[in-house]
């Protein structure tokens, strides 16, 4: 993608991205912070011509943009909307390994 | 009396309007407390001593006579100066003659005074070229007027139209006084009872309160996600719910139910659900046949259809009807042996059709984000394999409405394969291989699935479904029992008189009113190890949360009463010669709130640790069992124990007492203090304990049939994914051989929002996306820029 394109859709979002263009020593890129994930990551001026707008983001994310799925107490919910008592609910949970005695037994 | 009024206590007083009544030591505690307060003053004990010396004072002057009001104020004063508190006296003497000029003024003796009073105002207002203006709530701004004062003042309070205008003329004068340029109109309602506070009009203070909230609030509301409640997205409409939800939850609070119900739900002694939606019942399950027969019919609608004749015409009106019924109950929304009713319409549909339709079904259900804040339907199909007895000879409705000529028993194949097809489609999961969130499935076991050709295939793949994916419930409908589940664990169990109804089965229709839910730990607490206390306070707690549900069905009957005009007109509408809503069919839920952890305290022991604390928790359901039959003989309500769900319940009560019963509290409540606490859920063992599943399903399952109103068992699967087959046979014997009323099966799954993949388990990262590009470097923070470029 056009590199001024990429560095004006990381202006637009200050809440979201923090960021430095680098070049010294012929080395240079772009260095994104992702304030959401909390991480850092440089992009070569290659990557950042070859690559689409939304691959580029999705590479600060380092992997973490997930959601997790379980029941809360009768119906299926993402855990992030949880409160914090179901949250610690959750981590207490027992849950049954594959071997135990009842189901499989 | 003559023989109370020789003896050496005061025990009696003389109102000022002449009745006697009995002398309370409190009140003057209380007034004195009142006075030393509005100087800073924050001892409520040195009040108390404060009351007592003057009762003794009152014991020595009074003997054997009564004293007046008049006469106890003036020894109060005295008390006070000569012990000191001259400050308090001071304030106390200012109360007693505020209190004294709003009498006067509601005899009219001091008219003139208000006169002259009005008319300093006036040249005042002349003198200053007083040009105050007001923001109105009606979107205008407007010249200051107080007689606006007087008007809502005797509008919203019914106070006399004198004594109003005394009040607004002493706001005017301090607003007068204050200078001021611009006033808006909640400000003005502040003053208002701030002044009403000070000429002690407690009463007519909380009528002219205004509901709302703070600005702070509402932009955290804006910019911030609910958490109360794990299904409302967060989007504008699911603000709008949010800010209605907090203002009515007062309103309920102040005028729905009395003071003692709304201070023992802010004590948290019980928890009274779903304030938010105070004027609508609690949840609602029903036949196909309903829409099947009357079309979409419903009050106000701006169309009308009539009854369906194909089976995506009658899909569609199901889940439209569901939308409109969640705009009109605060839970769930359940529907009755959704693939038998289905059938008649699927006769001589292929396979891939029929599947299709099971498809349309639930991604219509499990997308619709139109009701409630922007939520999906919170929505529950009841499924069957069998016909099971009280459907077998019923006469089945067809398209257009009109009767097919055969019985439901003569559809069981059709039902069958239109079972099997959902069953299918929940197993793929959503476009991304996720579990749908709704509807819930709910597969009923009766005694006749075992002789139904093809079970044993068919609760394999449900079965799997369950290890798959989790979503099917299994509803065990023992011994001829019947009953239409719902919502988290709700299921109506079917009477003599439901039974009746199956004949025409569009009639059958359940609904609950409400849910109260008791806070069982805390009933210990209070008790000490004392058993007969403990019973005791659970009569009393008990007697509080009928009151409560008699209150809230008060104000629904309010409601109901503007029929066709209300805005429950749709619960009115009457296409079956009976209202939508049977009030008289309702049922009042009583919720169970953490056995587990008000017998730990009780007893030293949890529900799993020892037989002796297992069955005293069990002493304690039976106990709660038998009031509720005693309650619904002597009201001639349905209360019924329900296991409460507790999203928010089970939080916010832990919450409640870590604050307010902290030492006691201190080692019962679970999770992490100080704000991560919870209560174990309703009847549950505790959840963390590595009790086999059948150990869990069968002691869990003892109180089931105590629990009329709804018990489920939950197994959490996490990642481990058991064998279906045997999962099924687990499944059998839970019914054969236990009480239990239900189980699920849940497991767990973490979703990657960047590349839509899915994996079961819980993991911070996916492992897909966490691989790097070529040319993208992930810093660490101690990296440098010279580092980068390897």
């Amino acid at each position: 993608m056009d590199r001024s394109r990429f560095i004006e859709h990381l202006k637009n979002y200050p809440h979201l991205y923090e960021f430095e263009e680098k070049n010294d020593n012929g080395f240079s890129g772009i260095l994104v912070k992702d304030k959401e994930y909390s991480t850092i990551t440089f992009f070569t001026e290659q990557v950042i011509q070859e690559k689409e707008l939304v691959e580029l983001l999705k590479q600060t994310h380092h992997g973490k943009n997930v959601e997790w799925i379980s029941r809360v107490t009768g119906y299926f919910s993402k855990i992030n909307s949880w409160n914090k008592g179901k949250k610690e609910e959750f981590k207490d949970r027992y849950r049954v390994s594959e071997v135990d005695t009842g189901i499989t037994g | 009396m003559e023989d109370k009024i020789n003896s050496k206590k005061i025990e009696f007083i003389r109102k000022r309007d002449g009745r006697i009544v009995p002398f309370e030591k409190i009140k003057i505690a209380d007034a004195i407390f009142k006075a030393a307060q509005s100087v800073g003053g924050q001892d409520r004990y040195l009040a108390e001593d404060l009351a007592e010396a003057v009762t003794m004072y009152l014991n020595k002057e009074f003997l054997g006579k009564i004293p007046t009001v008049e006469e106890i104020q003036d020894i109060v004063e005295k008390v006070l100066i000569k012990t000191g508190h001259a400050k308090t006296a001071k304030a106390y003497i200012l109360y007693r003659e505020k209190r004294a000029r709003i009498r006067q003024i509601t005899r009219g003796i001091i008219e003139k005074d208000i006169i002259e009073e009005h008319q300093e105002i006036a040249r005042i207002k002349e003198s200053t070229d007083l040009s105050l203006f007001v923001r109105t709530s009606g979107e205008d701004i407007v010249l200051w007027d107080v007689e606006r004062i007087v008007d809502s003042l005797v509008k919203e309070t019914g106070m006399e139209q004198n004594i109003a205008r005394f009040i607004a003329t002493e706001v005017e004068k301090e607003i007068i006084a204050a200078k001021v340029k611009k006033l808006t109109a909640p400000l003005i309602r502040e003053l208002v009872n701030a002044k009403l506070i000070e000429f002690g009009m407690e009463d007519a203070r909380r009528k002219y309160t205004r509901l709302g909230l703070p600005r702070y609030d509402v932009r955290n509301i804006i910019f911030n996600p609910n958490k109360e409640n794990a299904n409302i997205p967060h989007n504008p409409e699911a603000t709008n719910l949010t800010l209605a939800e907090q203002i009515k939850k007062e309103f309920a609070l102040l005028e729905v139910f009395s003071p003692e119900i709304s201070d023992a739900h802010l004590r948290g002694d019980i928890h009274l659900h779903d304030l938010g939606f105070i004027d609508r019942p609690y949840c609602s399950g029903q036949s196909l046949e309903y829409v099947k027969k009357f079309g979409l019919h419903l009050p106000n609608a701006l169309s009308i259809a009539k009854p369906a004749k194909h089976p995506e015409t009658l899909l569609a009106h199901m889940v439209k009807f569901s939308a409109a019924l969640q705009g009109h109950f605060n839970g769930a929304i359940g529907w009755d042996a959704v693939n038998i009713f289905f059938a008649p319409f699927l006769e001589g549909l292929s396979d891939n059709e029929i599947k299709q339709l099971a498809q349309m079904l639930i991604y219509e259900y499990s997308q619709q984000a139109v009701a409630r804040g922007g939520q999906a339907i919170f929505s529950d199909i009841n499924i069957y394999w069998e016909i099971p007895d009280h459907f077998l000879n019923v006469e089945a409705i067809g398209p257009g409405g009109e009767e097919t000529g055969r019985k439901y028993g003569e559809y069981q194949e059709t039902a069958q394969r239109f079972a099997k097809s959902l069953f299918e489609v929940y197993v793929e999961g959503d476009g991304i291989g996720r579990p749908f969130f709704f509807p819930k499935p709910l597969l009923h076991i009766t005694n006749r699935l075992f002789e139904t050709p093809g079970w044993e295939d068919f609760m394999e793949l449900v079965c799997f479904v369950a290890v798959e994916k989790g979503n099917p419930y299994f509803v065990f409908d023992r011994d001829n029992t019947a009953r239409i589940s719902e919502c988290c664990r709700l299921s109506f169990k079917l009477e003599a008189s439901d039974i009746r109804d199956a004949q025409t089965p569009w009639k059958m229709r359940f609904s609950a009113l409400q849910n109260v839910t008791l806070n069982l730990p805390r009933v210990a607490y209070y008790a000490e190890h004392d058993d007969q206390k403990l019973f005791q306070n659970l009569e009393n707690l008990m007697n509080l949360a009928v009151k409560a549900h008699i209150e809230k069905r008060r104000f629904i009957e309010g409601i109901l009463s503007y029929g066709q005009n209300g805005p429950l007109a749709l619960l009115t509408m009457t296409l079956d010669g009976e209202p939508y809503l049977r009030m008289h069919r309702v049922t009042h839920l009583i919720g169970l709130l953490g056995l587990n952890e008000m017998v730990q305290y009780h007893t030293g022991k949890q529900l799993h640790e020892s037989d002796e604390a297992f069955r005293f928790g069990l002493k304690v359901i039976s106990y709660l069992k038998i009031l509720c039959d005693r309650k619904a003989k002597e009201t001639g309500y349905r209360f019924v124990l329900e296991q409460t769900p507790a999203e928010s319940t089970a939080y916010r009560l832990a919450r409640l007492d870590l604050e307010h019963f902290p030492s006691k509290s201190d080692g019962i409540l679970k999770g992490t203090a100080p704000d991560k606490v919870y209560y174990t859920n309703s009847t549950y063992l505790n959840i963390s304990e590595a009790i086999s599943p059948i150990e869990r399903v069968k002691k869990e399952g003892i109180f089931h049939p105590l629990i009329e109103a709804g018990a489920l068992t939950h197994i959490w699967l996490g990642e481990s994914k058991p064998d279906p087959k045997s999962l099924a046979n687990f499944v059998l014997k839970v019914f054969r051989h236990t009480k239990n009323a239900q189980i699920a099966f849940s497991p767990e799954f973490t979703s990657c929002l960047d590349c839509g993949r899915i994996y079961r388990g819980i993991s911070r990262e996916c492992p897909w996306c966490s691989r790097t590009e070529k040319g993208v470097i992930r810093v660490r923070p101690e990296m440098s820029t010279e580092q980068l470029k390897i």
